[in-house]
């Protein structure tokens, strides 16, 4: 009978330590990556490419509706696509949303980012292309098109 | 049944509690019983850190006391790179608060000299500089004046979590020589506006060249130019964007509104809405047809 108590305080005990540990543990560095398992981990375990793929039009159309929110609405088409770097093959490393005539939105597959110099500061130009890479010595950009809204991914 | 096979079962079922027990506590967590916006191992359950700005006027200074859960811990009196220290003062409120999304502790904070000025640093970036006039007018060297604010930031983060001083380690450190002043370079530019809007657009990388596609004619010829980035709200400067579109809306434009939101709570998404006013207002004088084509954000590192 002592052992059977005794077996049944351990249990208990091993289970409020679970419950402690659960409670205690403290979330990851970056927000947002401690979803419980839901968009953060997508992007951990398929990337951000699918993400934008998957989720993209849901991404666009919280965009449009927060800018309407704020009387912003943009007049023309927009879309979301992924970011990639000049001559780093097609992976994704971010995500905005572009706009601009319904016909030039269309051909937008992806922008691609460089850098450059705006005033004094460093930063990153963002240039609409047609493909789903930006490779060679010359971007062939769509015209028309620009960016609207940048996502940030937690990476 | 077997004995063996009893144990086995009963061991399978005690593997399962234990799992759902730890679950439960997750979602306890999760349901924000705990810290989750600030965390530190000793902190305090359910304080949330946020960094605020005042503006208080010394005769026509507009000066900037910055307050962590109320807290006093940095005042900003000279003005900088145009702007006050008022404003200046919301910049590093701003960045204090983003820091604090990310989780910090106070030791993250620290007084360092990044590219020639003293400045004060959350792991690698930068929140604020010390400047030279704001260290005239306290009689104090620049490093001194750095150490003064991170050490005030870090006091400030441990009261509000409730954590122990570390003691005299924490009293404003000495600049420990001339090794930590920079020279006095003439053109110091404080992190806070590490860039003006010289609208100049130099610098594009050779070996990239953008070409219209042939097939689409623009209703008029199309021009760019660099402004300002604005955050909604608060209405200061946190950036710079190049703006494209047709030349008589280009025109327009005064400035690119920043809206910030989040999808799912997981990503952070920056709106930019080029607007025809120099503050944003209530409702955004969006122009429409300007789409952004280049952005450079304040901070020092990390990506735009």
């Amino acid at each position: 009978m002592t052992g059977k108590r005794t077996s049944m305080v351990l249990v208990a005990a091993l289970l409020l330590w679970a419950f402690l540990l659960g409670v205690g543990t403290p979330p990851a560095p970056v927000r947002g990556l401690d979803l419980g398992g839901g968009l953060g981990d997508l992007i951990k375990i398929f990337g951000i490419g699918w993400v934008v793929t998957r989720y993209g039009g849901e991404i666009n159309n919280f965009i449009n509706r927060t800018l309407g929110q704020h009387d912003a609405a943009i007049e023309g088409m927009t879309k979301v696509v992924p970011v990639v770097r000049v001559g780093k093959g097609g992976t994704a490393v971010g995500a905005v949303q572009v706009m601009g005539p319904a016909e030039q939105v269309k051909k937008v597959q992806a922008v691609a980012e460089i850098e450059l110099g705006i005033g004094r500061l460093r930063g990153r130009g963002l240039i609409p292309i047609s493909t789903k890479t930006a490779e060679g010595s010359t971007l062939k950009g769509v015209g028309g098109v620009g960016v609207s809204a940048n996502i940030k991914f937690p990476i | 049944m077997t004995k063996a096979k009893r144990h086995v079962a009963v061991l399978l079922g005690l593997l399962v509690a234990v799992a759902v027990s730890y679950g439960a506590g997750r979602l306890v967590r999760m349901a924000g019983v705990t810290p989750t916006a600030a965390w530190a191992e000793e902190a305090a359950p359910g304080v949330v850190l946020t960094a605020t700005a005042e503006r208080v006027m010394a005769g026509d200074r507009e000066a900037g006391i910055v307050k962590i859960n109320g807290v006093e811990v940095v005042t900003i009196n000279a003005s900088a790179g145009g702007l006050t220290g008022y404003e200046r003062a919301l910049i590093l409120a701003k960045r204090l608060n983003d820091a604090f999304a990310g989780g910090v502790s106070p030791d993250d904070f620290r007084a360092d000299i990044v590219q020639g000025m003293n400045v004060v640093l959350c792991g690698d970036k930068v929140l604020v500089t010390a400047d030279q006039g704001e260290a005239d007018l306290l009689g104090i060297q620049r490093a001194e004046l750095a150490e003064q604010w991170a050490a005030g930031i870090r006091m400030g983060i441990r009261q509000a979590l409730g954590l122990p001083e570390p003691g005299a380690t924490e009293e404003a450190a000495q600049p420990t020589g001339a090794g930590e002043q920079p020279s006095e370079a003439g053109q110091e530019q404080p992190a806070e506006t590490a860039a003006e809007e010289t609208a100049t657009q130099e610098t594009q990388p050779a070996q990239v060249e953008e070409t219209a596609t042939a097939d689409w004619v623009p209703p008029e010829p199309y021009d760019q130019k660099n402004v300002p980035i604005l955050s909604v709200g608060e209405g200061i400067r946190v950036g710079m964007a190049q703006v494209k579109g047709p030349k008589s809306r280009v025109d327009q434009v005064k400035a690119v509104a920043l809206l910030e939101t989040h999808f799912k709570n997981t990503l952070e998404i920056e709106i930019y809405v080029p607007i025809s006013t120099s503050v944003p207002g209530k409702t955004l004088a969006r122009v429409q047809g300007v789409g952004v084509v280049g952005v450079a954000m304040f901070q020092v590192t990390g990506r735009g």
